[in-house]
């Protein structure tokens, strides 16, 4: 029912292009052959059918896909670009013994930043509904709670606490391991 | 007839607590996890206990969360109390942060796994 509300523009100028084609055979018959082909007609209609169909139908329909592909991807690139940044203030400050109150502040604010990112993708892949995407977010969820709980977990807001050894290969690994989950969704995302 | 009116209790951490949440255990210092748990979260949490009432939890106007404090304050109960009843009883806001929430009720749900 949407089709034909939504394309009745064309059906319409489709039909009236008919109608004028028939009327012109009617009145200037002479010029026309007489005999209708019907298999001829048929292919004719079909033809424009079809490209109707996909000028209006086929074509809307990747171009919306694609677009909400790239508003994806572009969520994600920030997404990577914040962990990035987390990650460097982690770098930088792992050495410090203890760890100032400010670091501390900077990563906690970086955190929140991140975690509002991630649930801004969230709300994207929900409103576009593509499935894999929506399975692949609950991984990406599960590594920024174990990347954060990493970093900020533990003894972390204790004065004298700062991050050892132990504490670096732990939160390394679940550093990459969610890089890992978010170019897994652009590769995904550019394959689709 | 007694009709049991469903009433809901309100906790704002930035105003009831602190706006700069601290660390896991007290010992470690001031606004931690646990001394929320133990002077605020779980007195209220036993008062509603007989009851059908609910916590609101809100999480706004705070400088952020560390998960220390989170896992420490609501992990926490949940390892006092049945996961299932702290997640039925207690309703948490956060606009500043709304993924916070889900990653609170993971907590929640984990408690008992440590």
């Amino acid at each position: 029912m949407n089709f034909f509300r939504k394309y009745s523009r064309y059906i319409i100028a489709t039909l009236i292009g008919f109608l004028a084609g028939f009327l012109l055979q009617k009145i200037f018959h002479p010029f026309f052959d007489e005999k209708l082909d019907p298999i001829e007609l048929a292919g004719i209609v079909l033809t424009i059918i079809l490209a109707l169909y996909v000028e209006f139908v086929i074509r809307p329909s990747f171009s919306n896909k694609e677009s909400v592909r790239n508003v994806i991807l572009q969520q994600v690139t920030t997404i990577k670009e914040q962990l990035i940044g987390i990650h460097q203030v982690f770098i930088a400050s792992r050495e410090k013994t203890p760890l100032p109150e400010n670091e501390k502040m900077r990563i906690v604010s970086s955190f929140r930043t991140l975690s509002n990112e991630i649930n801004f993708l969230k709300e994207i892949i929900e409103y576009s509904r593509i499935a894999p995407t929506q399975t692949r977010f609950q991984t990406i969820f599960k590594e920024y709670l174990k990347y954060k709980k990493n970093v900020t977990g533990f003894r972390f807001e204790d004065p004298t606490f700062s991050y050892d050894r132990k504490f670096f290969i732990k939160i390394d690994n679940s550093h990459k391991e969610f890089m890992k989950t978010l170019i897994h969704l652009i590769i995904e995302l550019n394959q689709s | 007839m007694s009709v049991a009116i469903k009433e809901e209790m309100k906790i704002s951490i930035a105003r009831d607590f602190s706006s700069t949440p601290g660390s896991r255990n007290i010992f470690e210092g001031a606004y931690s996890g646990e001394e929320f748990l133990i002077k605020i979260l779980e007195p209220k949490f036993q008062s509603i206990l007989q009851s059908d009432n609910t916590i609101e939890i809100d999480l706004d106007g705070t400088e952020g969360f560390a998960t220390s404090f989170l896992e420490e304050a609501f992990g926490g109960l949940a390892r006092k109390y049945d996961p299932k009843l702290v997640l039925e009883k207690l309703y948490f806001i956060s606009n500043d942060e709304p993924l916070l929430i889900e990653e609170i009720k993971s907590y929640i749900q984990d408690a008992r796994r440590k």
